[in-house]
């Protein structure tokens, strides 16, 4: 299996202690060499689309698999997919759900929206790395994107 | 319709009244019968006695003449005797005629004076011995003509009355007709009046208590009413009631759900804020151990371990809590179950996570229920799989799952050979949270028998428990099958 150059994600995280966790989780199984923050929707957005204080960056180099969580300040997670879904330049971008919410409207909503992954965060440390770490995995060295 | 303004006692009462009003007038005609009746046979007696009047005074006076003409002839005063009957028996036989109303009265009561008076001037002759002025003045035959004109006078007068008397009892025999008439038509009238009001008045009574009923049966399936009977009587009432009803109900609805929404956001953010900081605690007492447990001496490890094992007990509650309070949120979809095989397979899957178990369940083939599917196999397995952790103490478990119908429901019941439990405290086996045994006994949250109390309930049935300590439990149940207890939390 080939592996790409240079593999990035962008991880939508307000929590600081589960962004540091994720953090963690993906650096240690070594998945990946570039891990971009967005604290909240807006900055996502902003990153996604280039505009505000990310205008300056590269257009062409967009995060290999944005991670999203649901509850986000400001613009909240299902209107972030909403939006990379439906934008041609972000839509072949994989987003994986991470959050809390074990709800089934936010499960069905973001399926609808056409969300890659669904993930709920679970409770003890050891599933939450695995779970991380396993679809980090798949998104960044398993699946092929288009193109 | 103004019958319908009509109270329903008013119309019960129009319908007695009826055929009443009907009864009086026929008493009325009937009296009237018997007073003509009476009068009749009044009239004809006068009749005949005004005859036998007429005819005695005829005879009387006709005596006269023959007695006074014998006295004139013999000169014997004994002849004379008819005149003084006649004296003596005419006038109150006069009265009498006056007394039964002869209309020609006077003139009679004068004629019968006149011959009276010449016969006494007569026989006053006589007794002046002056027979043959006597003689010579009953032969210028005034006394026979005086005696003609009386004839003429009882006879006109006798004709008179029957003339009378004929017209009146035709008269008579007309109303009587007309009252027997009145009497056949009008118990015909009443009957058809009495029959065609009850109908009508039923009819009216029963087309809207049809409505009622019909608005009963909606307001119990939750649908829309139909349109409210004009006011008026107690019908009216009834329905307008159901209409407040179905208008309170619509408004608890409107609130219930509304509860429910905010229900729904708070579950929401306990499933979301409350997870995150416990699953930090979890992981930052994890990374604490993997990059400085070299460094914790004594106690420092275990103390670590236990914040991550509340940690993650802490988790499980909220998790439990959140499945029992979706149980009272979720919409029940009813269909039908064998509770026979969700037994079984609760059964199986609750022996994978407990490998190594000896337990063994029995099972025998009980009547179907109606429930939601999902929302019933959390019941099937609550049950089953705290049978399992209370027969844990045990060598080797047993389970036994049957049913017993009665008349009005089916009993489902699960019975172990576990610990059991005091029936002292069995009404705290099914309250959130609250349990019979320590944590270090048997591990649990207190939320799986609350999960089983309120599905039944859901449901609109019951769940009790029987027990003694180390003898085992047993837990029944009851799901209706009909469409009761479908509203929402119980």
């Amino acid at each position: 299996m080939q592996q790409r150059s240079e593999v990035s994600i962008l991880l939508v995280e307000d929590n600081p202690q589960d962004l540091e966790m994720t953090m963690r989780a993906l650096r240690k199984n070594n998945v990946t060499n570039r891990i971009d923050v967005a604290k909240d929707g807006e900055e996502a957005l902003e990153y996604l689309f280039r505009k505000g204080r990310y205008e300056k960056l590269d257009s062409q180099k967009l995060p290999d698999v944005v991670f999203l969580d649901l509850k986000l300040p400001k613009v909240d997670g299902i209107e972030v997919l909403r939006q990379i879904k439906s934008d041609p330049r972000t839509r072949v971008i994989p987003v994986v759900v991470l959050t809390s919410s074990a709800e089934e409207t936010d499960r069905i909503e973001s399926y609808n929206l056409g969300v890659n992954s669904y993930v709920v965060k679970p409770i003890q440390f050891d599933s939450f790395v695995r779970a991380i770490s396993e679809v980090g995995y798949y998104w960044m060295a398993v699946n092929r994107p288009p193109g | 319709m103004h019958e319908a303004r009509l109270r329903v006692p008013a119309k019960g009462l129009i319908l007695a009244t009826v055929p009443l009003v009907f009864h009086l007038l026929f008493l009325v005609a009937l009296f009237q019968i018997d007073r003509q009746r009476t009068k009749d046979q009044a009239a004809e007696l006068r009749l005949q006695d005004l005859t036998n009047v007429s005819n005695q005074l005829l005879t009387l006076l006709l005596d006269i003449e023959t007695g006074v003409r014998g006295y004139q002839l013999t000169g014997d005063r004994e002849f004379a005797e008819p005149f003084d009957r006649a004296m003596r028996e005419v006038p109150p036989r006069l009265e009498r005629m006056r007394d039964l109303g002869a209309g020609d009265f006077a003139q009679i009561a004068a004629s019968a004076g006149a011959i009276l008076g010449y016969h006494t001037t007569n026989i006053e002759m006589m007794n002046e011995g002056r027979q043959e002025d006597a003689v010579a003045r009953t032969a210028s035959g005034m006394g026979k003509r005086m005696m003609d004109e009386f004839r003429v006078r009882i006879d006109a007068e006798l004709a008179r009355t029957e003339n009378e008397e004929r017209a009146r009892r035709a008269a008579s025999r007309r109303a009587r007709n007309f009252l027997v008439g009145f009497i056949l038509a009008g118990a015909l009238v009443s009957v058809i009046l009495a029959f065609g009001l009850a109908r009508f008045f039923s009819r009216s009574v029963t087309r809207r208590l049809v409505t009622v009923v019909e608005n009963a049966s909606r307001l119990e399936s939750g649908r829309p009413l139909m349109p409210p009977l004009p006011p008026g009587d107690e019908i009216s009432q009834l329905d307008s009631a159901f209409h407040r009803m179905a208008r309170s109900l619509t408004d608890r609805e409107r609130r219930l759900r509304e509860a429910n929404a905010e229900l729904e956001a708070f579950s929401y953010s306990v499933s979301h804020d409350l997870r995150a900081p416990i699953r930090a605690i979890d992981g930052y007492a994890r990374m604490l151990h993997d990059d400085y447990a070299g460094r914790l001496e004594g106690d420092g490890i275990r103390f670590l371990g236990t914040i991550r094992s509340e940690a993650v007990r802490m988790g499980k509650l909220i998790d439990d809590l959140l499945a029992f309070s979706r149980i009272s949120r979720q919409s029940i979809q009813r269909e039908v179950i064998d509770l026979e095989g969700m037994v079984r397979q609760a059964f199986e899957e609750s022996m994978r996570l407990e490998p190594g178990r000896d337990a063994t369940l029995v099972t025998e083939p009980v009547p179907a229920a109606l429930g939601d599917r999902a929302m019933v196999f959390q019941l099937v397995w609550n049950l089953v799989s705290n049978a399992l952790k209370y027969s844990r103490p045990r060598e080797k478990a047993r389970i036994e799952f049957g049913a017993e119908r009665t008349e009005a429901e089916t009993v489902y019941s699960l019975r172990d050979n576990g610990v059991g439990f005091d029936m002292r405290y069995h009404d705290k086996l099914f309250g959130v949270f609250q349990r019979l045994h320590g944590n270090d006994e048997f591990e649990g949250t207190g939320v799986g028998l609350a999960i089983v109390q309120r599905v039944a309930h859901r449901h609109g049935g019951r769940v009790w428990a029987e027990g003694k300590p180390g003898e085992g439990a047993r837990f029944c149940f009851t799901l209706p099958g009909r469409n009761e207890g479908m509203n929402a939390a119980a």
